[in-house]
């Protein structure tokens, strides 16, 4: 090889090795831009990724605070549940109380009103077993005016101080058996009639329903509520017979 | 809103007047009749969405009430609660065998009376 020859072959190597090397730095230039690029992506992402985890953990407070809530409305929903069940029984109660008392103002027929004292002892005591005794003329007796389920001729006549019924008449008090169920002498209540001092008469509810098992604090106030306005209606419509017999005569 | 209409069947003015009390906080119409012949005359006319029968009525019983008003067309489907003084299962089996849907007893539970009712108009 000539030395012309070797300087070509010396400066085609260079020209190479400088166009290889350009090269290199070109593809080092673009890495390093690369390098950034990623550099920059990941410094977004981790940024995202932190607000994400924020979000997350708002969300969290969010669910617990939503669940927090949602227990207090269940149980408040249960709270109404419960009131409105309540009213429901007390307005029921309420109700058999208006009943009984409406029927028992709505005559002054006296058989209407008898009729009446039954139904509501039948029907709002649940008693299958009763009788109204009236103060015979002696003021020594009583004496059955109207009953269902029992034997009248057997409980016709009842002498005043004498058993639960005559005891009643005799002290004005009201007597309900301790148990709430028919006595020794089955007898579950005594409800005495007084129509202000005078004594009229005596409600006795012998048996309950089979499927009712004791009287209920409803039962007593509805004993309450007989013991004035049964009196009052029968004495009442006794006094209007009278007048009208008498008008008649 | 749709008024649903009842047909309360009772002799005694005493649980009519119950009845009507109880009802009478719910969206319902009342209709009412006093023994089972009445009952099936106003059913046939009234086409009521629900029944209350009672037992013991003079003239028709509430069992043959009930037997005649599932022998109408307009009644055959409608829901029909006995309503008796009588829990034993005699009666409550023969309530069933004459086509009543369910039954309650007396003393009438204002509470009661509604859940049930309520369950049959889909309230």
């Amino acid at each position: 090889m000539s030395d012309n020859d070797s300087r070509r072959y010396v400066g085609r190597v260079q020209e190479e090795v400088h166009r290889h090397l350009r090269e290199v730095l070109d593809d080092n230039h673009r890495l390093r831009l690369l390098v950034a690029g990623v550099r920059t992506e990941n410094l977004t992402l981790h940024e995202q990724i932190t607000r994400l985890r924020e979000e997350v953990e708002g969300h969290r407070r969010q669910q617990l605070i939503l669940h927090q809530q949602l227990v207090e409305v269940e149980s408040s929903t249960s709270r109404f549940a419960q009131q409105s069940a309540q009213v429901e029984q007390q307005y029921s109660n309420l109700a058999n109380l208006y009943v009984a008392s409406y029927q028992l103002a709505c005559t002054v027929d006296r058989d209407g009103i008898l009729q009446s004292i039954q139904e509501i002892v039948a029907n709002l005591i649940g008693s299958e077993e009763a009788g109204v005794y009236e103060v015979a003329e002696d003021g020594a007796s009583l004496v059955l005016i109207a009953s269902y389920g029992i034997d009248a001729i057997r409980h016709a006549r009842v002498a005043i101080g004498k058993g639960t019924i005559g005891r009643t008449a005799e002290t004005g008090e009201l007597y309900v058996s301790p148990s709430g169920t028919p006595d020794h002498e089955r007898i579950t209540a005594c409800i005495p009639l007084r129509a202000g001092d005078e004594m009229i008469g005596v409600i006795v509810v012998f048996g309950l329903l089979g499927h009712k098992p004791c009287l209920t604090e409803l039962d007593r106030q509805i004993f309450d509520l007989l013991a004035v306005h049964a009196a009052t209606a029968l004495h009442c419509a006794t006094l209007h017979a009278e007048r009208r017999g008498a008008l008649l005569a | 809103m749709n008024r649903k209409k009842i047909l309360l069947v009772d002799d005694s003015q005493t649980v009519l007047l119950m009845e009507k009390m109880i009802l009478s906080k719910g969206p319902y119409t009342i209709v009412t009749a006093i023994d089972g012949e009445e009952a099936v005359r106003k059913a046939a006319v009234e086409n009521p969405d629900l029944i209350l029968l009672d037992v013991v009525m003079p003239r028709m019983n509430g069992f043959d009430t009930c037997r005649h008003l599932r022998q109408q067309i307009g009644t055959s489907a409608t829901p029909i609660i006995i309503v008796t003084t009588r829990g034993e299962e005699n009666n409550v089996e023969t309530g069933y065998a004459s086509g009543c849907s369910d039954y309650i007893t007396k003393p009438i539970n204002g509470p009661e009376l509604l859940a049930k009712l309520r369950g049959f108009l889909g309230e």
